[in-house]
């Protein structure tokens, strides 16, 4: 599917965080959303799954508005989402996170299996509750929760944060792989060299409003574009 | 009577306490540790379930055991229906604001106690026990529906945590309850998951309440007790955690009925609030609560 941002505007009370967003990404695609803390990449993210309501512009998936759905409709179109800091339920166990997340479009036990085959190892942690994973099973369970939902549409907010190489490494291949499978995937990531690695265009984001949006086969590691927007 | 005997005794008295306590007081729990709502009208829910118990009873004609079994049903669903409503109609508009929504329920407390004032009246009246057993033990003779209000109460309670446990609805109570904003983004309808608590957790005093009645009698004013050592129990106990509760429920149970049969019910309040201004001063928590990360 889809996804359409257009002129998004966002924020939390009184306060306006996004101003002017605009995004698209298509099935099989990887659009990578760049730009310094603060700029608003995971409120971008938020708006999209209507947990920042949006005060101005459009959201549509295949052209059908979902910004004026109420939050918990949004991921039964197909979204799903992996939170910066992962935000797992800590006291579940890893199956009952899975569970949350095969709820959303009543998914069963095939659905799970196909998860599994892509994180073996939470198969041997099921039992254990998710807090006590390591950092790099707390990621891999953040995604495999997601992908639960079997979305249309990813939404990635820094899901290499913190991670050891090797797993980094595990997780770019899966969004690679999920992209060769038509997935739509929105990823947030600060590291210039895995936003090249994994995506087809990069979108840059400065104090709200989306800057330029470029087609990564284009770029160098030392554009001055990354310099001039993440400040590399 | 000797030291043995009158320690069971008081330890039965105190059981029968603990029974209903713990399930009015898991109630508040449930609701603070899913909505964060501290909610000061839970006394009046069970108030409500005591006297729509008298008035169910009265309406059904026939052996009082049928009256009691249909108050047993139908004021737990009655309470916990207004329970929902003032939920999505006051609550939900305050945004589950912690002092909003403490203010509110305080509201709330006087709506309902006057409205059993107009319609109920300011008696205090008795239901008759849906049996009259008395099992007799060597030394004394003790009520068979005091010992069946205990059982009851642990089936209730093992109903909760089995629910609560083993049940999608319960998953997605318990997911809500560790992070709102994600059980949304995973197409949780956290509104009816409030309600829902919210319902369930006036249900449980409401049951409490019905159990109670052939014990204490039915008055607009009985809320205030259960509240009041609800609030003590789900502090020692530990804010949202049921375990905790229940194990509280037992302490403050046991301890109230046998410093009640041995030295006055007044010592027995007094070390019951001693015991929770130190659990307060040494372990805020509580007895089972987790430190706030
Ligand atoms: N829950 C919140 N309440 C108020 N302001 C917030 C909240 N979350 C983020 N912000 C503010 O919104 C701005 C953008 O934050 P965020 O979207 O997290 O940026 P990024 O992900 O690009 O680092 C920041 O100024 C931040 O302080
Ligand atoms: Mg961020």
């Amino acid at each position: 599917m889809m996804l359409t941002v257009s002129r998004l505007s966002a924020g939390y009370g009184q306060v306006q965080v996004l101003r002017e967003v605009n995004l698209t990404v298509a099935p099989g695609e990887v659009l990578c959303l760049m730009g310094r803390n603060g700029a608003g990449k995971s409120t971008a993210l938020k708006g999209i799954m209507g947990l920042v309501r949006a005060t101005g512009g459009e959201i549509s998936l295949n052209g059908v508005r979902i910004d004026t759905l109420p939050a918990y409709k949004v991921p039964g179109l197909g979204i799903g989402y992996v939170p910066q800091g992962r935000r797992l339920f800590s006291e579940l166990t890893v199956a009952e996170n899975l569970q949350i997340g095969l709820a959303v479009r009543g998914h069963d036990a095939d659905r799970l299996e196909h998860v599994l085959a892509l994180f073996p190892r939470l198969r041997d942690r099921m039992g254990q509750t998710s807090g006590s994973l390591s950092g790099g099973e707390q990621q891999m369970l953040a995604i495999g929760r997601a992908l639960c939902v079997e979305p249309a549409v990813l939404l990635l907010d820094e899901p290499t944060e913190g991670l050891q190489p090797s797993m980094i490494a595990l997780i770019q291949e899966t969004v690679l792989k999920l992209r060769a499978t038509g997935v739509a995937t929105v990823v947030v990531e600060q590291r210039v060299d895995a936003a090249l690695a994994i995506s087809n265009r990069i979108t840059f984001l400065v104090n709200g409003r989306s800057a330029d949006t470029v087609a990564t086969r284009d770029m160098s590691p030392v554009d001055p574009l990354f310099a001039r927007y993440v400040g590399i | 009577m000797d030291f043995g005997p009158f320690l069971l005794l008081a330890s039965l008295e105190g059981l029968v306490m603990a029974a209903v306590l713990a399930l009015t007081a898991v109630g508040l729990s449930l609701v603070f540790g899913v909505m964060r709502v501290v909610n000061v009208a839970h006394g009046e829910f069970f108030m409500l379930g005591a006297i729509s118990a008298w008035f169910v009873v009265d309406l059904v004609p026939g052996p009082a055991a049928l009256g009691f079994a249909a108050a047993l049903i139908i004021s737990p669903l009655l309470v916990g229906a207004i329970a929902a409503i003032a939920d999505m109609t006051i609550l939900k508009r305050l945004h589950y604001e912690p002092e909003a929504t403490i203010v509110a329920t305080i509201g709330l407390l006087y709506i309902f106690q006057q409205l059993a004032l107009t319609f109920y009246g300011a008696d205090a009246r008795p239901v008759e026990a849906p049996f009259s057993l008395r099992i007799q033990f060597p030394w004394f003779g003790y009520s068979g529906y005091k010992l069946a209000v205990i059982a009851a109460s642990v089936v209730v309670l093992v109903g909760v945590w089995a629910f609560l446990t083993k049940t999608r609805a319960g998953l997605v109570m318990r997911a809500t309850q560790l992070d709102r904003e994600t059980a949304q983004a995973f197409g949780i309808n956290v509104d009816r998951v409030f309600a829902g608590v919210f319902a369930l957790g006036a249900a449980l005093a409401a049951t409490a309440a019905v159990l109670v009645v052939p014990i204490q009698q039915a008055h607009y004013l009985m809320g205030g007790d259960p509240l009041l050592l609800s609030f003590i129990v789900v502090i020692i106990g530990g804010l949202g955690s049921l375990r905790g509760t229940v194990v509280a429920a037992l302490l403050i149970g046991l301890s109230d009925g046998i410093i009640s049969v041995f030295f006055s019910p007044t010592l027995a309040k007094i070390i019951a609030t001693l015991l929770v201004a130190m659990v307060l001063v040494f372990r805020p928590q509580g007895l089972f609560g987790r430190r706030p990360a």
